[in-house]
């Protein structure tokens, strides 16, 4: 089920929501367990079993290690080896179920065809989290199973992240204090996530498909194409992340924020301190810094680096270009460490604002295209105008399109939030947030409803 | 009181999820959406084996969306908004100037090449007079009411590439009403604002130059009466879900002479037949698809016999939707018109041609057929 649906928000959610709040303080862990089952069942049916398996896996060896550390004498050894043995199980079912079909191909293999389990990547992530905080100490063994469940299978995040440790909610999963405070400020998250994905991502998305079809687009016709997949990117994954964090503050939760204007960034270095946070966030603190970070020497700096990005690019998909992608902005940041920063800091702002776009940009390229033909026929379709500089019909599409283009433009930057922030200082600023609440739930819920709305014309030839 | 306020989003945010699955539950599913003219999905009944494969969930979604309370107004709330937001045309229409309401280009494709070839084999085989005219489109016509930022029309290419196809026949002649048509549009409604087709006028004049190409005397407009019919939206309005537009006149042009002087009418689908006297169904304007009121709409074949006809020549007429209009025109000049469409008449139409003793084939499609209909290699 995606948030961005008829049935999540008339049918699920409103019942999740009544549910949740007529059921006592100590079932609700339950009741959310529940729901979160049902949330991801409703597309994977079958694979619901297997987020069950990998999370008896990790709540067993929590319980494990955290035995073996109250043991007399400390057992570190024993708890090592469940650690080890935990990390290993859950990187083989996510090698499994992501990247065997990939692996197979490269060595010529017959694998057959693999469902991937929506949201696997992100609840992997979540539940070693788990495990190696506990054995770090940096959180506490979870005894009850419900609640260890709760946490991996929690709806708002289970499917399209945020990756949140489990340190992050710990507190709140044994006892939540939900108010009409945090509801409201989640509803209001909430909403400014939707608007973004319904009313910008897809309709970025329409302009990027039309432009990317049109071989004559020309060179300004491939770059705004571009732009419009660097705009629907940004908003889908940081919509729904901000989707993510309204409910879960609506139930009582606090997530982290996963997206900060990453396009305002002045260079690369800052532009993945602002992109997909929980995500870096992970493989510095899991990855990088176990690996030594930057306090062994620069080559072995490097050396970690190129793992952790690797890792980032692969962990996006199960392909040659994720790979590549990754690669990609390892090259960048480690330029950017050995003296380009140093550079950027003197230069006049726009013109560390265009490098870094540009760089982001050609990234989003090579992100898109899986097939390396593809990847290069559309670079080339940018910097080689053999086309002219744009085609009739895609100037049709870049005028209908440009008012939301300027509007997601705007929206990228934190302009908006800062004018607001005045309106909500004064006293009346509930009437301008009910109003934007109501016209962003009608206009977005007309545009989830057009898309069903299919005249057929039978009558016509 | 005033630190509660702040609190009004949510509640706003909780009445609208809460209001719309109440309404679901306390209104009654509809069968049949007028505006779209399809039947909207049922609620799916959930099996073991549905729930689990994942179909009842897909098919719950498509009910849900069906099924939504207050459709209608979404729907056009969003085309206001695409609207607003600049992508006028973005739901496959315009939103152009005096009311009119005109379908995007239509683009070539292989079906085109497909349907010249099909078309092509079969007038080779013939040997008989082929007449072949192409209905260009609205907005093609009418490019001065289109809004400033716009696709280009093409249909004058596409319509040459249809003439140059068939220019080795012999025993075909190419009509082209498209230079004729651009002249009358400036003084003349030849399309509905509301649907793709066009006007019963729009198909009189097309009517008079197949006279000049096909040696008959098109009879006189003084000699029509001329009904109106107010109220008329056709598909273009119901695509476009610009509700605020508004509705238009269709009219029916009937013969004076056709009280004294009936014509028989049988309609064939499959098995069934029908017979009546009259070209037009005036019941059907009654209904939510008025165009149906000539020749009651698509049928597999309509016999039409004239026996004061100007000729006893006999017309085979392959037909899209267009014709429905224009055939009662061609009534006064053919003893016998044979209309088939070969989207649901499924025999050999050369066999037709042999068995009917036919004189003339017309074959007279809009573009929008010509270049993305998959049912015209039906023809051959």
């Amino acid at each position: 089920m995606v948030f961005s649906s008829i049935i999540f928000l008339f049918i699920y959610l409103p019942a999740v929501l009544l549910l949740y709040y007529i059921t006592p303080k100590k079932a609700r862990n339950f009741l959310l367990f529940a729901v979160n089952l049902i949330f991801y069942g409703w597309g994977e049916p079958k694979l619901v079993v297997l987020m069950i398996i990998s999370t008896l896996i990790n709540y067993i060896s929590g319980l494990l290690i955290g035995k073996f550390k109250d043991e007399k004498g400390n057992n570190k050894k024993g708890a090592k080896i469940v650690l080890i043995i935990s990390v290993i199980v859950n990187i083989a079912l996510l090698g499994y179920f992501k990247y065997a079909g990939f692996i197979g191909n490269i060595l010529h293999l017959k694998v057959g065809d693999i469902p991937l389990p929506i949201g696997i990547s992100f609840y992997t992530f979540q539940t070693m989290s788990y495990t190696i905080d506990v054995y770090r100490n940096d959180a506490h063994t979870q005894k009850n199973f419900i609640t260890f469940g709760t946490y991996v299978s929690l709806f708002p995040q289970l499917i399209a992240g945020p990756i949140v440790r489990y340190r992050d909610v710990e507190a709140q999963l044994n006892e939540r204090h939900e108010n009409l405070e945090q509801f409201t400020e989640g509803v209001k998250i909430f909403m400014v996530g939707l608007c973004k994905k319904v009313l910008l991502a897809n309709q970025m998305g329409k302009l990027w498909d039309i432009m990317r079809a049109d071989q004559s687009a020309g060179i300004l016709g491939s770059w705004v194409g571009i732009i419009a997949y660097t705009m629907q990117i940004y908003f889908d994954f940081c919509g729904y992340s901000e989707m993510a964090i309204g409910l879960g503050k609506m139930f009582g939760f606090d997530f982290l924020i996963n997206f900060d204007y990453p396009y305002i960034s002045t260079s690369i270095t800052e532009f993945w301190r602002r992109w997909h946070i929980s995500l870096s966030t992970w493989f510095k603190e899991y990855i990088y810094i176990p690996l030594g970070g930057n306090r062994k020497g620069l080559a072995r700096q490097i050396f970690n680096m190129f793992v952790v990005w690797t890792l980032t690019g692969i962990w996006h998909g199960a392909n040659y270009n994720f790979i590549l992608w990754g690669i990609y902005f390892f090259v960048l940041l480690v330029i950017e460490k050995s003296f380009l920063l140093k550079v950027l800091k003197k230069a006049p702002k726009v013109v560390t604002h265009i490098y870094a776009l540009f760089f982001i940009i050609i990234g989003w390229v090579i992100f898109f295209f899986e097939d390396m033909g593809e990847l290069w026929a559309y670079i080339t379709r940018m910097f080689a105008p053999s086309a002219g500089l744009i085609s009739h019909d895609c100037l049709v599409n870049v005028i209908a399109y440009l008012p939301l283009l300027l509007i997601a433009s705007f929206a990228c930057t934190p302009v908006a939030k800062k004018l607001y922030a005045n309106v909500e200082k004064k006293s009346w600023s509930w009437i301008p947030d009910a109003v934007l609440c109501l016209l962003g739930l009608i206009v977005s819920t007309a545009s989830l409803v057009s898309s069903g709305y299919n005249p057929f014309l039978y009558f016509k030839f | 009181m005033k630190k509660q306020l702040k609190y009004t989003p949510a509640l706003v945010f909780c009445i609208f999820i809460f209001i719309i699955p109440i309404l679901y539950l306390s209104i009654t599913d509809s069968d049949y959406s007028p505006l779209e003219k399809r039947k909207l999905s049922q609620f799916p009944e959930p099996t073991l084996k549905s729930v689990f494969n994942g179909k009842f969930g897909e098919d719950f979604e498509t009910y849900l969306n069906d099924q939504m309370p207050l459709r209608t107004f979404f729907v056009g709330t969003n085309a206001y908004y695409d609207q607003l937001s600049g992508r006028n045309g973005m739901s496959g229409i315009y939103n152009g100037k005096d009311d009119y309401l005109l379908v995007t280009p239509v683009e070539d494709k292989s079906t085109f090449d497909n349907n010249i070839r099909f078309i092509g084999e079969f007038i080779d085989e013939i040997k008989k007079p082929v007449y072949v005219c192409i209905v260009p489109s609205a907005g093609c016509i009418y490019n001065d009411k289109l809004p400033l930022n716009h696709y280009n029309y093409n249909d004058e290419a596409l319509i040459n590439k249809v003439k140059d196809g068939f220019s080795e026949y012999d025993n075909c002649t190419f009509i082209d009403i498209m230079s004729d048509f651009k002249t009358l549009s400036g003084s003349e409604q030849l399309y509905y604002k509301t649907d793709h087709h066009w006007t019963s006028l729009g198909a009189f004049e097309c009517y008079n130059i197949l006279g000049n190409y096909m040696g008959f005397t098109p009879t006189k407009q003084d000699q029509f009466n001329i009904e109106s019919y107010s109220g008329f939206y056709g598909t273009n309005y119901s695509k476009s879900a610009l509700w605020f537009n508004r509705g238009e006149t269709l009219e029916v042009w009937d013969n004076k002479k056709r009280a004294d002087q009936p014509v028989s009418v049988v309609i064939s689908d499959g098995g069934e037949v029908t017979a009546t006297d009259s070209l037009f169904n005036r019941n059907n304007l009654d209904t939510e698809d008025q165009y149906t009121v000539f020749l009651d709409g698509n049928h597999a074949m309509v016999t039409i016999n004239n026996e004061n006809a100007e000729t006893d020549r006999k017309l085979l007429l392959l037909r899209d939707s267009y014709s429905h209009c224009l055939a009662p025109f061609l009534v006064d000049n053919y003893s016998e018109i044979i209309l088939v469409d070969v989207r649901y008449y499924l025999n050999p139409v050369s066999d037709i041609v042999t068995s009917q003793n036919i004189d003339d084939i017309l074959l007279l499609y809009s573009i929008d057929s010509i270049v993305n209909s998959t049912d015209l290699a039906g023809i051959y």
